[in-house]
């Protein structure tokens, strides 16, 4: 049975290899093109195909972001589907994920057109005047 | 988001020489939040005057039921706001769990319901507002001493409409705004009553008082007092009752705020914080917003939405793959990024081109 799990890490084994080479032992083998490994994980590896096929831009895509990882020494965040009972699993998206500050708020808060003078009540200002209660009308 | 009035021959009858200024202050006030909020909906809302005594302003909401359920996904799915990322957040006033435990029924005015994706916009009549002739209202200009500041009245029956409306346990109902009540931190107040604030996050900020419905019987999701203000329970004569930044605050957290409409391009530039590649199919995201792409991108400048773009073995391919590399070559500098995107849902964007600033 798949599970799929998450895990993030640094890279400490990247490979890519010949179609069919496969990784890992008869079994606990993943029949894939690009293999790497996490220091989060004392045993095990992931991998994904890397072929001519519809998955071909997607797959170039991760594995892009796992040669910047490395390079970089960079945190990535792997989704795989692992086996229960096995160490190697199938990377299915591959992350890069780091906090940075705004440098300024693309969304503006309606807050900004706020900045009205609020003029103080007059020395008269009474009465009050309480407003009707409002009705809801029948649920619809 | 398009506010329209439809006025009564009876509103026109009873101002008399007075509806025409006073048709133009409803329309005025009605601005305020079309200028604030840019919901892709209609609002439509029929104006009444009488001449009955005892009537000052009242409102007259249509209402639709909706589960806890429903309503705490709405919420967090149509998020477009610094003040909604607050409320929707770990610290927030919004919790995914029903504060009455199921007991309660959860209504939103039809308005509201339709700001928040429950029902599909509409041309169909959201409810009113009437208006007692018989009190003295300055209708434009200075507020002459004596007289109530009409388009203060107006905002305030106009946004009852819009969903500024407690419930409060009403025969057992709830409404929105309920949520936001506290009477200290943690300690949700949905049946209104005497030291009820709103609140956003989870009652460790007090806003502003709410009314005491339980001295006076009138709204429990109206001001108590204090500043002038469009929102009071209590209207002070001779001075302007303005829509506040609070008022805004209360609107944007029920339902309203800076959404665009479904097929809308957008440019928006900021820093990335998220960048995912993911095999054909895997998708990110839920309805509204789910995007059917296979590269992902967050920007720390926009938190609450997502964008995304499909990298599929097609003839997009080459100009896609470059889009990427963009991508990923401001993610490692730092560098801000500039994505124009077609808006897919309320928290979603899908990218058609990516460029330095």
């Amino acid at each position: 049975m798949s599970n799929l799990l998450e895990k993030t890490g640094k890279i400490v084994f990247l490979r890519a290899h010949d179609l069919g080479t496969k990784f890992g032992p008869p079994t606990d083998q993943l029949d894939v093109e690009a293999v790497f490994c996490l220091n989060s994980i004392a045993e095990g590896a992931f991998g994904f195909q890397l072929r001519n096929d519809g998955n071909l831009p997607a797959r170039q895509a991760m594995f892009s972001l796992l040669r910047d990882a490395f390079v970089n020494n960079l945190p990535v965040t792997a989704d795989f589907l692992i086996d229960t009972g096995k160490k190697n699993g199938v990377a299915i998206r591959i992350a890069l994920i780091k906090s940075q500050v705004a440098a300024t708020h693309a969304v503006e808060s309606p807050q900004r057109i706020s900045g009205k003078v609020m003029p103080g009540p007059e020395a008269n200002a009474k009465p009050t005047i309480p407003r009707s209660k409002p009705k809801p009308r029948k649920a619809r | 988001m398009v506010i329209t009035p439809t006025f009564t021959s009876g509103f026109n009858n009873n101002f008399g020489v007075n509806a025409t200024a006073a048709r133009a202050a409803w329309i005025a006030a009605a601005k305020v939040f079309t200028d604030a909020f840019s919901d892709p909906i209609h609002i439509n809302i029929t104006v009444d005057a009488v001449t009955k005594a005892g009537v000052f302003g009242e409102s007259f909401p249509g209402l639709v039921s909706i589960s806890y359920a429903d309503l705490f996904n709405q919420v967090v799915a149509f998020a477009s706001t610094k003040n909604d990322a607050i409320a929707i957040g770990p610290g927030g006033s919004m919790t995914a769990t029903d504060p009455t435990n199921g007991t309660g029924i959860w209504q939103l005015t039809r308005a509201q319901a339709k700001a928040l994706g429950h029902i599909p916009d509409d041309t169909n009549d959201d409810g009113g507002t009437t208006f007692g002739v018989g009190n003295p209202f300055t209708f434009s200009g200075p507020i002459a001493p004596g007289t109530f500041d009409f388009q203060g009245v107006c905002a305030h029956e106009i946004t009852e409409v819009m969903g500024r409306f407690g419930l409060s346990g009403g025969n057992n109902t709830f409404s929105l705004i309920d949520c936001f009540s506290y009477t200290g931190p943690g300690v949700k107040s949905l049946g209104g009553g005497a030291g009820n604030f709103f609140s956003i996050d989870n009652g460790v900020t007090l806003l502003k008082e709410f009314n005491d419905s339980s001295a006076n019987h009138l709204d429990t999701r109206d001001w108590a007092g204090g500043t002038n203000d469009s929102f009071n329970q209590f209207s002070n004569s001779g001075v302007v009752n303005p829509v506040s930044a609070v008022d805004l605050q209360v609107m944007d957290v029920i339902g309203y705020g800076r959404v665009n409409a479904i097929g809308s391009l957008i440019e928006t530039v900021g820093h990335i914080t998220f960048l995912r590649a993911h095999e054909v199919g895997s998708g990110f995201g839920k309805a509204p917003n789910f995007l059917d792409s296979e590269v992902i991108v967050e920007l720390a400048e926009d938190p609450l939405r997502a964008f995304g773009f499909q990298l599929r073995a097609d003839q997009n391919a080459p100009a896609r793959t470059d889009m990427f590399d963009i991508l990923r070559a401001a993610f490692i500098a730092g560098r801000p990024v500039r994505l124009d995107y077609v808006t897919i849902g309320p928290r979603a964007g899908e990218i058609i081109r990516v460029a330095n600033p």
